[in-house]
């Protein structure tokens, strides 16, 4: 089965937690730890909905948004950050059209759930496996 | 022997008339010489003298002469009778051998008229001897004449001289007499004096010329020949006598005071002075072109040499003239009396007037010398200045700063108004005084102020100034007076400026004093608002990354005890899940509400003041971090002064030594060395942490104290916060001091330095320390 889902952040802890969340939802996720990785993932063929940390090392959320969209492969998915900042961002001027929806961590996994639920059936109609 | 007698009768006539005329010819010539030259005292002087020994001779010689003559006559008788005797000798003696009577009484006629003749011969015998011996005394007489004279007969043969003259030619009068002046003179000479006695003896009567004379000791003198000729009974030319009269020596004088002339004239000439001189009885004596430019004088008026028509136009040009006149006419009257004054010309001319009587050395008077300069442009020129000046003491009166000026000598010349309102001293009491007299009112007793350091170096300035500036010569200061005017303490913001004439020589200062006691005090509220500001703005940064910091692993266990919770079929483990599930929204909450904290701003407290001893906070801070130190084996030295304590936010001063200590420790190599010192001034702590590690680049320098600036960039160290120095600043800040980083560079070390205010006021206590 094809991931859908894939998690962008520096911290292993909230991958490996998030990671183990969605297994026991029978989800398949795909976890990038930068930039680079979220790059490979996308151009190995991921697509769906992109959860993505803002504050990272080198290369943030939203430069790695600016990479997907220089790199042309944007399209077909859906990105929805994570922030833990209740305060504007300011990188992320011109970027916003990019981004569907925010969740504030620590985030609630039922919340995370009906937002994942939500999208997949934006982009296929189909909603996402129970394993 | 009776034609001998006749012949000594002939001569000693001829003596007498020769001596009668030479006589008459030297009164002549001594007349004549005194009318030309009228001057020369010691000639007129031997001429009179020489007029009257020859006055007496002739007289002597006279009456020897006319005794002489009366005995030639009856000795020309007796003569006749003698011849007639003597033809009638042979009868007489014929007679006598006769016994005749006759020739008896001839006999004793004869032997009477010889005993007659034996008288006359005797007298005769005496007027000769008589003779010579006037002779004698009329060459005595013209050898004691100082200047040489000679007498020559009709030929040139020379006569006679006296003594001058044998010294003069260098010869003896035997070698003298008979001889021509060609025999005597050198050649080119004696034939002059030849030609000039040849023209005496053509046009007989007097001659005199001037000529250059070789002397007989080899010198030349300038000699003036007084020549007359003499001439017999029956005016038939006989000699001529000559008198020279050296006058090389007045010649040299009137040479020698026509130089002086010269130099007098050109002087007076030369002066930018306009001059006039009047004798005792007003006449002018000499004035210069300049007296005539300035005074305007036509030229007729000068022509006269009369003073009064000058005095008169003169007089006409004055603007108080009846004063002017009142004061030359005191001045002539008071003859030793000098003058100096200005006087002022109808044309709009201001002349300084100067005049000193002519005296002698024995004070006697000869007139007076009147001088006068145009100091026209000068008294312009000192009006300008004056007006400048009181152009420059209105301005400085009415600037609004305290503003006083002193001359070259630190004498206050100028004192404005806004000063005596800021001192309190009048412009009375400072004017015209030096000695300091202006720090009084500043510090209550003499001594240099800002004014005085012009021109010294820095550091003497810095002594009693801060915020020291120099522009130019200009020096900009600031300090404070602790107690102004008995009152409160003063701030107190001066420039201080050397004057200089057109020259550019110093001539004073010029110093403002402004009050800047009230900005002062603004400037500090202001920091401290600034300050307080800026403490809620980093507080609010810092809770804003607390908050996100919490968050990132608050959202693990917010995903995963859930998840937990869901699988645990255990019930008691299930509540213990529950409990933790509960714990992490609680900590959640926790996050918001430092988040919401952060976002207030907190002020400084002076409740929380303590009395600090730096050393022993160092102390309790380097055994906080002493484990790490031990991990790198660094080595930590506190230089700090055991004896500096004052008051401050412990709690913060702890913190601040803590972030640079630890700093310090973090950027130390393996073995590093650290050092702290500090030391106090007055109210102010002066602290250093040195470190010798990583270093900093001069572009981070500024920028480390910034918030969430980290200098690797790296936001994924969790040791960094990133927040450390920003808080140190934020502490120096409320403690009224400022924060710089130092370093030569990459690897060489770093070395951060700061200073601390102490907070303590008169209305606020502080708590012993802990």
């Amino acid at each position: 089965m094809e991931a859908k889902v894939m998690l962008v952040d520096d911290e292993e802890m909230i991958r490996e937690s998030v990671e183990l969340f969605f297994q026991s939802k029978g989800i398949k996720i795909l976890t990038a730890s930068c930039c680079d990785d979220c790059l490979d993932h996308l151009e190995t063929g991921f697509r769906g909905v992109i959860l993505m940390d803002v504050m990272m090392p080198d290369i943030n959320g939203w430069g790695t948004i600016r990479k997907i969209v220089e790199n042309d492969l944007y399209e077909g998915n859906i990105i929805v950050m994570l922030t833990a900042l209740n305060a504007p961002d300011n990188n992320m001027e011109g970027l916003q059209e990019y981004v569907s929806d925010y969740l504030t961590k620590p985030f609630n996994p039922d919340e995370l759930m009906e937002i994942l639920r939500y999208y997949f059936s934006l982009l296929n109609g189909s909603e996402p496996s129970n394993g | 022997m009776n034609q001998n007698n006749t012949d000594k009768y002939l001569p000693a006539a001829e003596l007498a008339a020769g001596i009668a005329e030479l006589e008459g010819l030297l009164t002549r010539l001594s007349k004549g010489d005194t009318a030309l030259r009228a001057t020369v005292n010691s000639e007129n002087d031997i001429f009179a003298g020489l007029k009257t020994l020859f006055n007496q001779l002739a007289e002597h010689i006279q009456e020897t002469s006319d005794y002489a003559h009366e005995m030639a006559i009856g000795l020309c008788e007796h003569y006749d009778t003698l011849s007639r005797i003597a033809s009638g000798d042979f009868a007489a003696r014929a007679t006598m051998d006769s016994g005749n009577e006759v020739v008896g009484k001839l006999g004793e006629l004869i032997n009477r008229e010889a005993d007659v003749l034996t008288g006359a011969i005797s007298r005769a015998q005496r007027a000769e001897e008589e003779k010579q011996s006037q002779l004698q005394l009329l060459q005595t007489l013209i050898d004691t004449i100082p200047s040489p004279v000679y007498y020559k007969d009709s030929k040139g043969c020379y006569l006679g001289c006296n003594k001058a003259f044998e010294n003069s030619v260098g010869l003896s009068r035997d070698k003298l007499i008979g001889k021509t002046a060609l025999e005597i003179w050198p050649m080119e000479q004696g034939v002059l004096f030849q030609l000039r006695d040849k023209e005496l003896f053509e046009s007989p009567g007097e001659q005199t010329y001037e000529e250059t004379v070789l002397n007989s000791d080899g010198t030349q003198r300038e000699i003036v020949f007084n020549k007359a000729t003499f001439h017999n009974e029956d005016g038939s030319l006989r000699g001529l006598v000559g008198i020279m009269l050296d006058i090389t020596e007045r010649k040299r004088a009137e040479e020698s005071l026509a130089v002086q002339n010269i130099l007098l004239f050109t002087q007076q000439e030369a002066s930018i002075d306009g001059i006039l001189v009047v004798d005792e009885n007003a006449k002018i004596l000499s004035y210069n072109r300049r007296f005539v430019e300035i005074m305007d004088i036509p030229e007729h008026l000068l022509g006269t040499r009369e003073d009064e028509p000058v005095l008169k136009h003169v007089t006409s040009r004055i603007v108080d003239s009846e004063k002017f006149l009142q004061k030359v006419k005191y001045l002539y009257e008071h003859r030793h009396e000098s003058c100096r004054d200005e006087i002022f010309l109808r044309n709009g001319n201001t002349l300084d007037r100067y005049t000193v009587p002519l005296l002698d050395a024995d004070g006697r008077y000869y007139g007076r010398l009147w001088s006068f300069r145009d100091i026209t442009e000068r008294k312009a020129a000192e009006e300008e200045a004056k007006n400048a000046y009181q152009q420059l003491q209105d301005i400085v009166e009415f600037l609004p700063d305290a503003t006083f000026v002193v001359d070259k000598d630190k004498q206050v010349i100028a004192w404005n108004r806004a000063i005596e309102i800021m001192t309190g001293l009048k412009k009375d009491e400072v004017i015209g005084k030096g000695d300091y007299v202006y720090s009084i009112p500043f510090y209550g007793e003499k001594r240099p102020i800002l004014i005085d350091l012009i021109d010294e170096d820095l550091d003497v300035i810095s002594r009693n100034y801060n915020a020291i500036k120099i522009e130019g010569k200009t020096l900009f200061a600031e300090t404070f007076v602790p107690s102004f005017q008995n009152g409160g303490s003063r701030y107190f913001w001066g420039t201080a400026t050397p004057l200089f004439d057109k020259q550019g020589n110093q001539v004073g200062g010029i110093e403002s004093i402004r009050d800047i006691t009230e900005y002062r005090q603004a400037e500090h509220e202001n920091i401290r608002l600034e300050s307080q500001l800026h403490h809620a703005r980093m507080l609010e940064s810092l809770m804003i990354k607390l908050g996100h910091d919490l968050r990132t692993p608050l959202t693990p266990l917010t995903i995963l005890l859930p998840l937990i919770g869901k699988r645990v079929e255990d019930h008691e483990l299930k509540k213990l899940v529950g409990i933790c599930c509960k714990s992490t929204i609680a900590m959640t909450k926790l996050a918001d509400k430092t988040q919401l904290l952060g976002s207030i701003s907190s002020r400084v407290n002076p409740d929380k003041l303590e009395c600090v001893n730096l050393f022993m906070l160092v102390e309790r801070t380097l055994g906080d971090n002493a484990d790490s130190m031990v991990q790198k084996d660094i080595t930590c030295r506190n230089d700090v002064d055991q004896t500096i304590a004052f008051p401050a936010i412990q709690d913060q001063i702890t913190q601040l030594f803590d972030n640079l200590i630890s700093n310090a420790i973090k950027y130390s190599p393996q073995n590093g060395v650290i050092r702290i010192s500090a030391e106090q001034q007055d109210n102010m702590v002066s602290v250093t942490v040195h470190d010798d590690g990583i270093g900093l680049a001069p572009e981070h320098l500024e920028r480390i104290f910034d918030e969430f600036y980290k200098v690797d960039e790296s936001r994924h160290d969790l040791e960094a916060s990133g927040l450390g120095l920003s808080i140190c600043k934020r502490i120096v800040h409320n403690h009224h001091g400022r924060i710089w980083a130092e370093s030569p560079g990459i690897t060489r070390g770093t070395t951060i330095k700061f200073t601390l205010n102490e907070l303590c006021t008169d209305n606020c206590s502080v708590k012993e320390p802990k």
